[in-house]
């Protein structure tokens, strides 16, 4: 189940209701722990299992740790839920990767094993709850969290169905604290929450859904296309991609704040930064903030000299690239931002030096800043979307006007169509949707939505591939 | 928010997204759905020219040619004109959705509505979910009925689909409904549609003297064809003698003498009254298919001869099913279609002449029914 699906329009307006109906904080937690487990079950239940293993090893870390005096042992636990939480994830989502690589490697070597990888289904959302049962079993080690006494709020912390599937990544003390106590209908911004669920679903359903048939079809067969339908196709994927994941975590957040929890932003219009350090502080922050705290920082952070800064910045994005999918293309994604962060800090560091001379008027060098750090987002998303390395480089030769780019060209009037969001995206990082609707009449604002609702469900997009004769 | 204000606020919600979902579904064009928007587009403009009308597959697409049949109906001193509607993967649901919007329009010399016949199926292959012609023919009154399919039936098409798959079909449905009443995707159209209003109009098709009659084209009966449906049936022609064979057993498991569904019966009640109340004739017509009929035969019957014209029989339209004249298992040549429409023509002007009356709609009997007395 998604959140752009049918079905989930009557399977969160049942939770909502029962979540308020129930006047038992107890009841009401267990409501949602129910709600959450039969939200992942639909998709399938067998994956179930994995959660729970999960949840009961983290559970009893905690509490173990908080009953353990011995520095040796506390050590010793959090090992064992690293090595259980990391080793799910690894078997996974990870296996076959590593598997294959190393034979490639192997082969290169002349020492060719051919074995054959098992195909394992990757459970969904098992790289988000993995980070956040290890992120508590890491506060909770450090001294930073108490351990959590009831397993049914260890539960919902780690399955909150809202954030389970795609983020944000929830950190046990900001969701923990809120279980306490059963929040009031009252206290909820259900206007700011209705209407950010409203722009995430018309990012994912209509956008986000609307433009990838376009991207598809380049990144299909990438040396068939011009550079100019590569660089369309290369902006409406950045367009794709924010919008599909932005989207859904709008969603998720409003979702979860309608039911009276509140998640932190994960996205802050990313397209609006004039550098790759601020490109990341506006993209997935939930993982950003992790990656942070979780690993760069425990690597030595910027502790160590410039050398050595610039060591854990790239070992942070590599494994931040590999974190978003089990292939190279990734890891070169991670690789290519982990560079751009190096030679930003290495820029800024430098600059003073320089004595001024290179410094351009401000709003020149504004346009300057956003539009290299558009263009090189822009050509790391391609690492990030094509379906094997060799495809990759062919678009890069065509995104980067290199000769060699095919023939075929993709409709102009898509690049108007980015050009406008891109200002709608400007506009919005200044004044927010959910904070113009603040001053209506309720009245005013519920027939508004109703219409908006409306006109939304007019640009999801039909199925528009020929309609298959089904005769023989 | 107290509960009250918070009920008002719903019901204004809800009032807001109908009215306007309502109001752009009058404002904005309806989605291309291809040869059905083409067909209907010129019958917009000739609304009142024709006195028959042909509704079904690609099995009438392809086989009845209106100019023909215009003239051998006035040879025959019965002078009408016909267009053909005919879309290739019309299914019985979608016909009836086609008849009614047709007959919507009131086209004032209408006097017969001939469609082609088959199983009213409840099945919504997983690939055409959520296409354009999918979601069209969704409308309420056909939503209902192919909801009294699924209900009723055991649909060939679904029958060994347990509960929780007849439910999922359901569903399926009623969302096809749900993007149907809301308009769904059909901004996308509007902008695509005004985009390319100028080519449109210049590749608009002219039916004037084909009547929508769309045969294969010539290099589909090339050697080798580049059409995939005849390569094969050249090459498993001895299969399509089989089904040939299997056409004159005549109580074969498929044939005249399985049961009639009750929900085929009354979705075809359903349609015949549909186009009696526009003030226009039904006529059925079984196109000469090899594909299996199941209890069609028994509706012939229940109606009576003239308004179910049967055409599936080998042994009395032999020539409609020789190799020669087949461009495929399903479809005619255009040699083959010729023969047909002229055997059509035959029997058309014979039913009015009343030569084989039939029953009214009215006193369709179902089979159940005549089983239990």
């Amino acid at each position: 189940m998604l959140f752009a699906e049918p079905l989930f329009f009557l399977f969160f307006p049942t939770v909502l209701a029962g979540a308020w109906w129930l006047s038992s904080n107890r009841l009401r937690k267990l409501w949602l722990l129910a709600a959450s487990y039969l939200f992942y079950a639909a998709w399938d239940w067998r994956f179930l299992s994995l959660i729970a293993a999960s949840t009961l090893v983290d559970y009893g870390v905690g509490r173990a740790l908080e009953r353990s005096g011995s520095r040796r042992r506390r050590r010793a636990l959090l090992v064992i839920s690293l090595v259980v939480n990391l080793g799910l994830l690894g078997v996974f989502k990870y296996y076959g990767f590593f598997v294959e690589s190393a034979q490639g490697l192997l082969a290169g070597l002349g020492l060719g094993v051919s074995t054959r990888v098992p195909e394992i289904v990757l459970p969904v959302g098992i790289s988000f709850y993995t980070f956040q049962t290890l992120s508590y079993t890491i506060d909770v080690y450090r001294g930073r969290l108490e351990p959590v006494r009831s397993l049914p709020d260890f539960a919902l912390f780690v399955s909150f169905f809202p954030q389970l599937v795609a983020g944000p990544i929830v950190r046990a003390s900001e969701f923990l604290p809120q279980l306490d106590r059963r929040p009031r209908w009252s206290e909820v911004a259900v206007r700011r929450y209705l209407t950010l669920f409203l722009v995430g679903f018309v990012k994912k359903a209509c956008l986000a859904d609307g433009v990838a048939p376009v991207v598809d079809r380049v990144f299909t067969d990438p040396g068939l296309w011009t550079s100019s339908a590569v660089w369309t196709a290369v902006l409406l994927y950045a367009v794709q991609i924010y919008c599909d994941f932005s989207g859904y975590t709008d969603m998720a957040i409003a979702c979860a704040g309608l039911l009276g929890f509140r998640l932190e932003r994960n996205f802050d219009f990313p397209y609006v930064a004039r550098s790759v350090t601020e490109f990341w502080r506006r993209w997935h922050i939930s993982l950003s903030g992790w990656l942070r705290d979780y690993l760069y920082i425990p690597l030595g952070g910027s502790r160590g000299g410039r050398a050595a800064t610039s060591r854990n910045l790239m070992v942070t994005m590599l494994l931040g690239g590999l974190w978003h999918g089990a292939a190279w293309t990734f890891v070169v994604w991670g690789a290519l931002h982990g560079v751009a962060l190096v030679a930003h800090k290495e820029w800024r560091a430098r600059r003073p030096a320089l004595g001024g001379r290179w410094t351009p008027p401000a709003a020149v060098g504004s346009a300057l800043a956003w539009g290299l750090t558009l263009v090189w987002v822009c050509l790391t998303w391609i690492f990030f979307r094509a379906r094997s390395f060799e495809d990759a480089l062919v678009l890069a030769r065509s995104f980067l006007l290199l000769p060699g780019a095919g023939e075929l060209a993709v409709d102009p009037a898509w690049l108007p169509f980015v050009a406008a969001l891109g200002a709608l995206h400007w506009v919005s990082s200044r004044q927010r949707a959910e904070e113009a609707v603040e001053g209506m009449p309720d009245w005013a604002f519920a027939g508004a939505y109703g219409a908006a609702a409306a006109v939304a469900l007019l640009f999801v997009p039909l199925r528009s591939d020929p309609f298959i004769y089904f005769q023989f | 928010m107290r509960p009250r204000s918070c009920l008002a606020a719903i019901l204004t919600a809800v009032v807001g997204f109908g009215v306007t979902a309502s109001s752009l579904r009058v404002v904005l064009p309806e989605p291309d759905r291809g040869a059905v928007s083409d067909k209907l587009a010129w019958f917009e403009v000739h609304r009142d020219d024709y006195d028959v009308l042909f509704f079904g597959s690609s099995r009438i697409d392809r086989g009845v040619i209106p100019a023909r049949f215009d003239r051998e109906m006035a040879r025959r001193g019965h002078p009408v004109r016909s267009f053909n509607f005919g879309v290739p993967g019309m299914g019985a649901h979608e016909t009836s959705a086609l008849v009614r919007q047709v007959l919507e329009r009131k086209p004032r010399r209408l006097r017969w509505v001939v469609v082609e016949l088959e199983g009213w199926s409840a099945a919504l292959p997983e690939p055409n979910r959520f296409k354009r012609r999918t979601v069209a023919w969704h409308d309420p009154a056909e939503t209902a009925s192919v909801l009294r399919t699924l209900a009723m039936t055991p649909d060939p098409a679904v029958e060994s689909a347990g509960p929780a798959e007849r439910l999922e079909l359901a569903w399926s449905h009623l969302l096809h409904l749900g993007a149907w009443g809301t308009g769904a995707g059909r901004g996308r159209h509007w902008v695509e549609a005004a985009r390319r209003a100028e080519r449109r109009g210049r590749d608009a098709p002219d039916y004037a003297d084909g009547g929508g009659f769309e045969p294969f084209s010539e290099s589909a009966y090339g050697t080798p064809s580049t059409h995939p449906f005849r390569r094969r049936f050249l090459e498993l022609v001895p299969v399509y003698r089989q089904a040939v064979a299997r056409l004159t057993e005549a109580d074969g498991p498929d044939g005249a003498a399985a049961p009639l569904e009750r929900s085929t019966a009354e979705a075809f009640e359903r349609q015949v009254v549909s186009i009696r109340r526009a003030g226009a004739e039904p006529v059925h017509v079984v196109t000469p298919t090899v594909r299996p009929m199941p209890g069609l035969g028994r509706l012939a019957e229940a109606v009576g001869g003239p308004s179910v014209l049967v055409f599936n029989d080998p042994e009395r339209y032999p020539e409609l099913f020789v190799v020669e004249n087949r461009f495929d298992a399903e479809h005619l040549t255009t040699r083959g279609a010729e023969l047909f429409t002229e055997h059509l023509a035959d029997r058309f002007a014979r039913m009015i002449e009343g030569a084989d009356r039939g029953r009214p709609a009215g006193e369709i009997q179902l089979a159940q029914e005549r089983r239990g007395r």
